[in-house]
């Protein structure tokens, strides 16, 4: 073998192991199931001192068998809310739970529970809203200006079964409206604030194979 | 130098593969067996219900079921005769009511289990002898886990009360857990496992007294 040969050899050895090298280790592909659930429930405005109708709906749950983390979607059907402004002016208005992101989660095992953590997000969207009877414009696109993020979860030392549910709650904060015209001041008057509500229960899993 | 330490290299993987070839080799020792009073070589039809519920559990998790029984059908057996080891052979135990963090659970059991005893027993028709239920495999599964169990059970056979005691506790790797898909990371190959539960022993043809 010549010098270039050898250096050649070498060349190509140092190559292939370089590329070796590049080659990157499998990973360990995620083992999701689907387990899908009927959920309803409700939502308790503080500051309004009203109820919001959660649902009936189907909470999708796409889980992560190897470690519990999850992702799923929540679609809340569309509701209405009523509640009387300054204590005695009352308003209705429709309200709508606009998804904006994944549901993200998480199961974790215990000793003898299932308990579960996860975050929903929404954009909270007035419309037909009404004073005293009256119609008033604010428009199509009266909603949060960021998606409000409502953390549901069992509650402490309650178990979740992936079968059977149970019951989520959380506590959660709305932040201040935009685009709703000239009842914009009065939503964000009336509206955001800190220590709603929300308690779900979550029922009849199936698991899509 | 390098030799002595390739040697004891050699030595630690001989070791590491002792360690995860699993539960020791099956013992018992071997016994005069009679059903209803007679030792002629043979096999006797049993059958068993669980009094109360059994636990099984591996150190992150506990597990359970209401019930437990082995069914008429496949047949499970006592063998009469002299120098038997495999007392009884038990084919099939059907689990029912099993449940874990997370809900219900599927239990199934593979193979055929052996009863083997250990302990003293005399000819009389009261002891409580000790041994153990070995050649277990059982398979639990859900939605979301599933894992093997295999191994032997420590436990006692009551002659006179006809109660087969299985009290495998304390997590001494006698049963160990293998095969683990999912469990949200909460079931490990190799972790330990325990196994609790009493069956009362349905002998058609007579009490089985082990001498």
């Amino acid at each position: 073998m010549t010098t270039t040969s050898r250096w050649r050899g070498r060349a190509a050895a140092a190559a292939a192991a370089s590329a070796l090298a590049l080659v990157p280790v499998a990973a360990h592909a995620a083992t999701i199931v689907t387990i899908s659930y009927d959920a309803s429930g409700t939502s308790h405005i503080a500051k309004t001192n009203s109820d919001v109708a959660l649902g009936p709906t189907t909470l999708t749950t796409n889980l992560d068998i190897d470690t519990g983390d999850f992702t799923g979607s929540l679609p809340l059907p569309g509701t209405s809310t009523e509640f009387k402004a300054a204590g005695f002016l009352p308003v209705k208005a429709d309200v709508d739970f606009v998804e904006a992101a994944p549901l993200v989660g998480r199961i974790n095992l215990t000793q003898t529970q299932a308990q579960v953590a996860s975050t929903a997000t929404y954009y909270v969207k007035l419309s037909n809203i009404k004073i005293v009877g009256f119609p008033t414009f604010t428009g199509s696109s009266c909603r949060t200006k960021v998606p409000v993020s409502i953390p549901v979860g069992t509650k402490p030392n309650e178990g979740f079964d992936l079968i059977n549910g149970g019951e989520l709650v959380g506590t959660y904060s709305i932040g201040q409206f935009e685009n709703c015209g000239a009842n914009t001041w009065l939503i964000n008057a009336l509206v955001p604030g800190g220590g709603n509500t929300v308690d779900i229960q979550v029922s009849n899993g199936i698991v899509h194979e | 130098m390098k030799i002595k330490n390739a040697a004891i290299a050699t030595a630690g993987l001989a070791l590491a593969g002792v360690a995860v070839a699993g539960p020791a080799l099956a013992t018992g020792s071997s016994y005069t067996v009679a059903v209803g009073g007679s030792s002629a070589a043979g096999t006797h039809n049993i059958t068993a219900t669980s009094s109360g519920p059994l636990g099984f559990a591996v150190p992150t998790l506990t597990m359970g079921c209401t019930s437990a029984a082995v069914p008429a059908s496949p047949v499970s057996t006592v063998a009469s005769g002299t120098a038997i080891t495999d007392i009884a052979s038990i084919n099939k135990i059907n689990f029912t009511g099993c449940t874990g963090p997370g809900g219900a659970l599927t239990v199934t059991t593979v193979g055929s289990w052996k009863l083997h005893a250990t302990g003293a027993a005399t000819s009389a028709a009261t002891d409580v002898i000790a041994g153990h239920v070995d050649s277990i495999t059982a398979n639990v599964a859900n939605a979301v886990c599933k894992f093997t169990v295999t191994g032997k059970a420590n436990g006692t056979y009551n002659e006179g009360t006809k109660v087969l005691n299985v009290s495998e506790t304390g997590f001494t790797g006698n049963l160990k857990v293998s095969n683990v898909v999912g469990c949200l990371g909460q079931v490990q190959n190799g972790q330990s496992a325990n196994f609790t539960g009493s069956f009362n022993v349905v002998s058609p043809d007579g009490l089985i007294n082990a001498s």
